[in-house]
């Protein structure tokens, strides 16, 4: 008995010492040694596939073809008056009128369609609590919170000389409060120089709602004294 | 025939065949395989879950990028985890991000930095960069981002402190009973949708959270699924 004990002692300690504990940092792929139904070979999201040649299970999409899975109907896409909503009104996702120049207000119309009408589109509390958070997201770490253009990724210069972006633009600059909003929904889209675009992340709903955001701020930095409510104002002085 | 009978009927050996030790073999074979039927309990509770087979499942990444360099409100460019994994709240899958991305910043920070030649020829040739995969639940497995992020779930709830890994490992099992046990009790996890992507973030107490997390419970109609159908679809 003792020597099975011994045995056994000698068998844990052996285990313990190659398998180590829970939590244990690896590098190793995990091993399956019934791997059931767990990993199948299908299709899956930024997966990886050895028979293309780029080596990616995501496909770009065909020309001229319509992406599976954007809530269109076959049906009304293949009937003869249908107009995607962005051709019904385009200076939404440009920013610019039908001449080519950009909108200086904010577009009148949305995306959105009820009866095959466009909607009306208006600035409210919820668009600019939208704009504020992904303004937040987005831009602050370049552009700053207030938009002063004072951002982690410009102060950073100052902090023992790192590497920064040092062009990054003073949107409170009065060259940047003159622009036509179409004008900023274009730099967020497309970029502008050494600034990338963001188009890619931000829906046209959120480009605009960025926008208004950002107006917000140029006024809150500059806020003419009869736009200040008598509540606060009694509290500065 | 005979030489069989012989045998049969050899006389008694004289005293006992077995040794007096024998006695106690019963006893010892029944403590052996008590404490065998032990060690291997604990060896397979110990072993044969997620808990040790993926959790500190740390690979090497293609291009060593430190999260808790670029994310979180604590690190030096508090970058929120929505700047990179921007359809997290969009979408069932949280992507990784494009190398375009990268560049928005890196077009101009150390753009030459050996450290970051695989973004640069990924930004040159087009070619994805191959990431590798941490987290992964089996495919009978349906999962969405979207609805728990929007529903106050914190990245932090399964994936734990990211922002403070320098490598992306795997920190929590991911097992059946580690999502049912939040389906169940949701209200000890959520929190103000606003602070989902702040990883330090805590209620100031227990019983503020129980109380907070059962208001959003009530207020958002929270229902998580805990029939087989909801999670294995
Ligand atoms: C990675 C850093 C970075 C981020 C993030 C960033 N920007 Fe910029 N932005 C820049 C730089 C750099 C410039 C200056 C471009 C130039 O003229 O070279 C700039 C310029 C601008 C300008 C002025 C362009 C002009 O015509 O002078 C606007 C408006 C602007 N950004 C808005 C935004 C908004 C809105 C966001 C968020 C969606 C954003 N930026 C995010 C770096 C950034
Ligand atoms: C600057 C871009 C960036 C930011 C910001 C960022 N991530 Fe990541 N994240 C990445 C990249 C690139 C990867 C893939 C490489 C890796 O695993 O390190 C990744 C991987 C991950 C993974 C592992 C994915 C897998 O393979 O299972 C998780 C989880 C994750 N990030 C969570 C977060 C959380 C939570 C935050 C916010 C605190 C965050 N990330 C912020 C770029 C980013
Ligand atoms: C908001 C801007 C920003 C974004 C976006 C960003 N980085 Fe960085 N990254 C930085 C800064 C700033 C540094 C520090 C440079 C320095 O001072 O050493 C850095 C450093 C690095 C380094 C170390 C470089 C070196 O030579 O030491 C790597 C690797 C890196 N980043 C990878 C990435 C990857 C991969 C992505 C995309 C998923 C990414 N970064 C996105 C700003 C950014
Ligand atoms: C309720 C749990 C849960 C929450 C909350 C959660 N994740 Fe995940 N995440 C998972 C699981 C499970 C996976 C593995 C999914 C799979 O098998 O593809 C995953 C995978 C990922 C991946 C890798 C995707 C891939 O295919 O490479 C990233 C990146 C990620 N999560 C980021 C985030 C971020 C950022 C947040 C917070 C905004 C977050 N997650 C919140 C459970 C969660
Ligand atoms: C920390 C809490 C938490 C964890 C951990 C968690 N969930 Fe959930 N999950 C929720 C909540 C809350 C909801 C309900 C959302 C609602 O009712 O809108 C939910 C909803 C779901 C749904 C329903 C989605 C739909 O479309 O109806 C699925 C499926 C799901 N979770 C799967 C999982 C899986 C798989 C895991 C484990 C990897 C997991 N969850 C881990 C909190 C959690
Ligand atoms: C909250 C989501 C959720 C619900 C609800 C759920 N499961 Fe699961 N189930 C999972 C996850 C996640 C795994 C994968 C665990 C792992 O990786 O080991 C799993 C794995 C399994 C497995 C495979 C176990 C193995 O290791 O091979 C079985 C069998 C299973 N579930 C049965 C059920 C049954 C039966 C029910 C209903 C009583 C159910 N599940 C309800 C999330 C769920």
């Amino acid at each position: 008995m003792s020597r099975y004990l011994a045995f056994l002692a000698v068998a844990v300690i052996a285990m313990v010492s190659f398998l180590g504990f829970q939590g244990k940092k690896s590098k190793d792929t995990p091993v399956y040694v019934f791997d059931d139904m767990d990993y199948q070979n299908k299709y899956k999201a930024q997966g990886e596939n050895t028979f293309f040649a780029d080596g990616r299970d995501a496909r770009p999409p065909v020309a001229g073809t319509v992406a599976r899975g954007n809530a269109l109907e076959p049906s009304k896409v293949f009937s003869p008056n249908y107009r995607r909503t962005e051709s019904l009104n385009p200076s939404f996702v440009t920013g610019k009128d039908a001449k080519g120049a950009f909108l200086v207000g904010f577009p009148a119309k949305s995306l959105a369609t009820a009866k095959g009408e466009l909607q009306d589109y208006a600035i409210n509390d919820r668009v600019l609590e939208v704009g504020r958070g992904k303004f937040q997201i987005y831009c602050a770490v370049c552009h700053g919170l207030a938009a002063d253009g004072n951002g982690i990724m410009k102060t950073r210069s100052k902090i023992e000389g790192d590497v920064a972006i040092v062009t990054i633009a003073n949107l409170q600059a009065p060259i940047i409060r003159g622009y036509p909003n179409g004008q900023i929904f274009d730099v967020i889209t497309n970029g502008k120089n050494t600034m990338m675009g963001y188009g890619d992340k931000l829906s046209p709903e959120e480009r605009w709602a960025v926008v208004a955001y950002v107006r917000a701020l140029q006024l809150s930095q500059n806020c003419p004294a009869d736009l200040v409510p008598a509540a606060v104002k009694a509290q500065i002085k | 025939m005979r030489k069989l009978l012989d045998y049969l009927n050899r006389p008694a050996p004289r005293g006992n065949f077995f040794s007096r030790g024998v006695n106690a073999a019963p006893f010892q074979i029944l403590v052996c395989l008590l404490i065998t039927g032990v060690v291997v309990t604990a060896a397979v509770n110990e072993y044969a879950t997620n808990k040790y087979l993926n959790v500190g499942y740390t690979p090497d990444q293609p291009v060593a990028f430190d999260h808790s360099f670029h994310a979180g409100p604590d690190s030096v460019l508090g970058l929120d985890c929505r700047y990179c994994h921007n359809f997290v709240e969009k979408s069932g899958h949280s992507n990784v991000p494009t190398t375009n991305t990268c560049w928005n910043c890196h077009s101009q920070v150390k753009p030459d930095s050996p450290a970051l030649a695989l973004v640069k020829k990924s930004m040159e040739t087009g070619d994805a960069i191959r990431w590798v995969k941490v987290h992964k639940l089996p495919d009978y497995v349906y999962f969405n981002h979207s609805v728990h992020v929007n529903r106050g779930v914190s990245c932090v709830e399964c994936h734990g402190r990211i922002d403070q890994q320098a490598v992306v490992g795997q920190q929590k099992a991911l097992n059946m009973s580690f999502c049912l046990d939040c389906h169940r009790n949701p209200e000890n996890a959520l929190r103000p949708v606003d602070k989902i992507t702040d990883l330090a973030w805590k209620a100031e107490s227990p019983a503020k959270q129980i109380e907070q997390g059962t208001k959003f419970v009530h207020d958002w109609k929270v229902n998580p699924p805990q029939s087989c159908s909801g999670c294995h679809r």
